[in-house]
């Protein structure tokens, strides 16, 4: 409706003359929008009040709005004006089904036809029939059981990466773990890794204390198989101490554990008279070490001796034995000596 | 803005009298409610539109005391402002 029409039936009405009316519809629309400027209020009687309310995220800003007055709400409403909140029923809790049942009147849908003129209204209530409504429930209700049972399989905290995957519990059920699982479940829930490694550090102690304990030799000083005598050297013009027989030798491991016993023990044709050939032992490049090969060696009864030589521009300290006359006497030797030390030993010449 | 207020502001600035501005204004408001009523809609250029619409009927729990309602349908005035009175709203005074 435009401001002629409106301008039109109020002078049909004969209120007014159109110059009056006319005048008063534009200073009510004037100061309509300066009073929702301001954020008033404006009351018509008997149709409604035009105000203005803050919306937004923000709230910044005004939107207007309109609200009818009662008897035009009642109006509008007429046609529904009767009909009243209708309470249908209820869902009571049944404790033999220990289950909530509704219990209550059937639909009233003759109730909610309406009739205005010529026309009969069917209003929406056909579209949520009582049937479907208790379909839904029921369909709601068989689905809320599932719910509550777990549909993921149990975390197994205590093996969790052998946990088979299992939808429901009859499936867990029917499908029994595997006996691996179960043996480890069993005992006491640990890992197989860590089962491997408590064992692994379990007999690396054991095995530590047996061999401190002297029980196994697998590491550390080896303690002296056989206690054995030093033999007489038959030429002991060098050797500066010579042991008596039957004398205690302190610890060398220059022998062999299965060094042969007291009088067993072959005799090394030692010649400390002189000669040009010699029996290399070992070569050190410090001399400490070398005199220490030779205190050893001493002590277990060689004529023994240290000679320095230079080889590439670099000094060593050849540890050898005895002095003889001929390559084959000290060859002879030496294998003797090789058998007893069991060392790289060959035949040299002395001072070379 | 009451609705005296509005009467007694358009008959100062009008010059005319306050009855005949009431009468004016309850013909308005008489004319745009039969207008709502016979056709269901207004629409005032100026101002905004008026429109019956319908809330259908509709099922309700209460969750308290589990009794179902069933809510009537209701018919009721909805108000879509125009454009020139939501900036006009929005305007700083």
């Amino acid at each position: 409706m435009n401001r002629d029409d409106l301008l039109k039936k109020c002078v049909d009405r004969g209120v007014a003359d159109e110059t009056s009316v006319g005048t008063v519809s534009h200073l009510f629309y004037v100061y309509l929008l300066s009073a929702l400027q301001r954020g008033q209020r404006v009351e018509m009687p008997s149709f409604g009040t035009f105000g203005t309310r803050v919306v937004g995220v923000k709230r910044a800003r005004k939107m207007p709005y309109f609200e009818p007055e009662k008897e035009l709400s009642d109006k509008v409403n007429e046609r529904y004006a009767e009909l009243k909140y209708l309470v249908m029923g209820k869902y009571e809790l049944i404790p033999a089904l220990g289950e909530e049942e509704y219990v209550g009147k059937e639909a009233p849908y003759d109730s909610i036809i309406e009739q205005t003129g010529k026309e009969i209204l069917l209003d929406t209530h056909r579209d949520v029939t009582i049937e479907e409504y208790e379909r839904s429930l029921a369909a709601s209700k068989s689905v809320t059981p599932t719910k509550e049972k777990p549909l993921m399989p149990k975390l197994n905290l205590k093996d969790e990466g052998m946990e088979p995957e299992t939808t429901s519990v009859e499936e867990e059920k029917e499908t029994a773990p595997p006996s691996t699982l179960r043996a480890t479940t069993m005992s006491g829930g640990l890992s197989p890794l860590l089962q491997v490694l408590i064992a692994v550090i379990v007999l690396g102690a054991l095995t530590f204390a047996l061999n401190n304990f002297g029980v196994i030799h697998l590491w550390g000083k080896k303690t002296p198989a056989v206690v054995e005598t030093i033999p007489e050297p038959e030429a002991t013009t060098q050797v500066p101490e010579t042991p008596q027989a039957g004398e205690v030798a302190p610890t060398t491991p220059t022998p062999t554990p299965t060094a042969p016993k007291k009088a067993e023990r072959p005799k090394v044709p030692v010649s400390s008279t002189g000669g040009t050939y010699t029996v290399q032992v070992s070569s050190w490049m410090t001399p400490s070490k070398a005199n220490a090969e030779v205190k050893r060696l001493v002590d277990a009864g060689f004529d023994s001796f240290v000679e320095d030589g230079t080889v590439s521009g670099e000094k060593w300290y050849r540890v050898r034995v005895g002095r003889y006359a001929t390559e084959k006497e000290a060859a002879a030797s030496a294998a003797q000596l090789q058998q007893m030390l069991e060392n790289g030993i060959w035949v040299a010449r002395v001072g070379k | 803005m009451s609705q005296e207020e509005l009467i007694n502001m358009i008959s100062e600035r009008a010059g005319i009298s306050k009855q005949t501005v009431r009468d004016i204004i309850g013909t308005f408001a008489e004319v745009w409610s039969e207008e709502i009523l016979l056709q269901g809609e207004l629409d005032l250029d100026t101002i905004g539109e008026f429109l019956i619409e319908h809330r259908p009927g509709r099922k309700a729990m209460n969750t308290e005391t589990k009794e179902v309602f069933l809510i009537p349908p209701k018919d009721y005035l909805s108000f879509t402002p125009s454009r020139e009175l939501i900036e006009w709203s929005n305007k700083p005074a």
